[in-house]
């Protein structure tokens, strides 16, 4: 199995705690970042991880300013990052990313999955 | 035939008369020489003139007296010569004046058989219909806002919730999950229940307050006391926080309230000071206030944190008002409000005061003390 990694950028302890817990087990290298400034300076530690989970709404660094630095920053910007949210208007979060953006509650599996598709293997 | 013909004419002038003076709009119809010709008193109160003003009148003197009274004189000159050189033209347009009225200006050649001898201007106040349009965007704006937040507040810690039983369920893991793991996983899925009780107690609690059906279920307790033991359900919280805890509660003020909703209360405001306290100290306090006509009993919880501006001070008892940005700081911005409705289900009040940067005072008066009671402060 080739070495997958993963950096989790949520605000919420609570998420990245069990993210960080069900993605080990499922054979992810795993780092957290509380927000956007933190998921920054995560990515300039070492290797970059194979693909972001990017939670949108944040403090500090929201999610759409994050994407907006990592874009402008050519040693990260061609990290995959796919982007969750609990909001209800997915949709204008979707269109103001660019992103692929899953709405929260996001079942392990499908999670998975679309970190797969995202992840050049 | 001559005193016929009179009579029919003021007939008929009469019925023009009693048709301009029953409407609600202002009339105003001039000439082609410029010269106003008719007009109801609906038209003067509208444009403050003086009747006498207007008989006879050049319009060009009419056009300069109402000028002043406009946010946008410029335009309203362009659009009145522009309708004079083009007398067949009808118009539309709202006019709004400096002291906040609104009003739709609607105007028509009048005809002597093809002839154009004049122009019919009539003029509709449509003020609160437009501040009652405001006031409905502003509250669908409001309300848009407030479901984004409440759905982000209640999606997370059901992902948390989901992702844990998941983590737990024998179909989802093989092998199945380390103990020491799966012992986690289930002290953070009750946490996600404990978040999503209180979620849904505050969306009850607001539904209650607007529909008036808050009810209080009134005891004799010290109000001293009861704040006391809120506050040691925040000692974790507070060595978290790093806020020292300063409390100054004087005992036996016993009034009769809803213990459970005025601990409802304390709490919401000690979890502000503590959220918004930056680690400073935080003081509460429960006094007796004695004033020549009645009695209250007094809350202060006073932090030193990051404070409050003043246009969100004056806003943040609303519903669905948060004084901070709303990813910035969680809470659906309700506890406020209900708190305020609690109080005031009490015959008191809460107040706030607050400087950006060196913290706020939250004040909760309540009627106290039956010995020199009085019904209601209002």
């Amino acid at each position: 199995m080739t070495h997958r990694s993963v950096l989790v950028v949520d605000d919420d302890a609570d998420i990245r705690e069990v993210m960080q817990l069900m993605l080990e087990r499922h054979g992810y290298e795993v780092k957290v970042a509380a927000d956007g400034v933190e998921a920054l300076e995560r990515l300039h530690e070492g290797e970059p991880p194979s693909v972001i989970l990017l939670d949108l709404m944040m403090p500090g660094m929201n999610g759409l300013e994050f994407r907006r630095a990592q874009l402008q920053d050519p040693t990260i910007s061609e990290v995959p990052v796919v982007a969750l949210t609990g909001a209800n208007n997915v949709a204008s979060h979707a269109l103001a990313s660019g992103l692929e953006v899953m709405r929260k509650p996001v079942p392990i599996g499908e999670l998975l999955a679309a970190m797969d598709r995202h992840v050049v293997h | 035939m001559v005193s016929h013909g009179r009579a029919k004419h003021s007939r008929h002038e009469s019925l023009v008369r009693a048709a301009i003076d029953s409407t609600a709009d202002g009339i105003l119809v001039i000439d082609v020489a410029g010269k106003v010709r008719l007009f109801n008193s609906q038209f003067c109160e509208m444009w403050k003139i003086h009747p006498e003003f207007l008989e006879g009148q050049d319009d060009n003197r009419l056009l300069e007296y109402v000028l002043s009274q406009l946010e946008d004189p410029a335009e309203f000159l362009e659009r009145v010569r522009g309708l004079y050189a083009q007398p067949e033209l009808e118009s539309f347009d709202q006019i709004r004046f400096k002291d906040g009225r609104t009003i739709e200006r609607l105007s028509k050649p009048q005809r002597v058989g093809s002839q154009i001898v004049g122009r019919v201007w009539s003029f509709r106040d449509v003020t609160q219909r437009k501040l009652a349009e405001n006031a409905l965007r502003q509250a669908i704006r409001v309300r848009d806002e407030f479901l984004s937040i409440a759905s982000h507040e209640l999606y997370t810690p059901i992902h948390s919730l989901m992702l844990a039983l998941q983590m737990l369920s024998p179909t989802e893991n093989h092998p199945p999950t380390p103990p020491d793991v799966a012992a986690r996983m289930i002290d953070l899925a009750i946490r996600q229940v404990q978040r999503l009780a209180k979620l849904v107690g505050s969306l009850l609690d607001v539904t209650r307050v607007d529909a008036g059906t808050l009810k209080l279920a009134p005891e004799t307790f010290d109000l001293g006391a009861v704040v006391a033991e809120v506050a040691e359900r925040f000692a974790a919280d507070l060595s978290r926080s790093g806020s020292e805890l300063v409390l100054d509660l004087s005992r036996g003020i016993e009034g009769s309230w809803d213990r459970s909703r005025i601990e409802q209360v304390v709490t919401n405001l000690l979890s502000n000071a503590i959220k918004f306290g930056m680690g400073n100290p935080i003081e509460v306090s429960v006094r007796r206030v004695e004033e020549p006509t009645r009695a209250c009993a007094v809350l202060h919880v006073i932090d030193h944190g990051i404070g409050i501006a003043p246009d969100q001070l004056r806003v943040v008892f609303e519903r669905f008002v948060r004084a901070v940005p709303a990813d910035h700081f969680g809470g659906l911005g309700l506890g406020l409000y209900v708190c305020r409705k609690i109080v005031e289900a009490h015959g008191g009040s809460l107040a706030a005061a607050s400087r950006v940067g060196e913290g706020s005072t939250f004040t909760m008066f309540t009627m106290a003390l039956p010995l020199t009671h009085r019904g209601d402060d209002q």
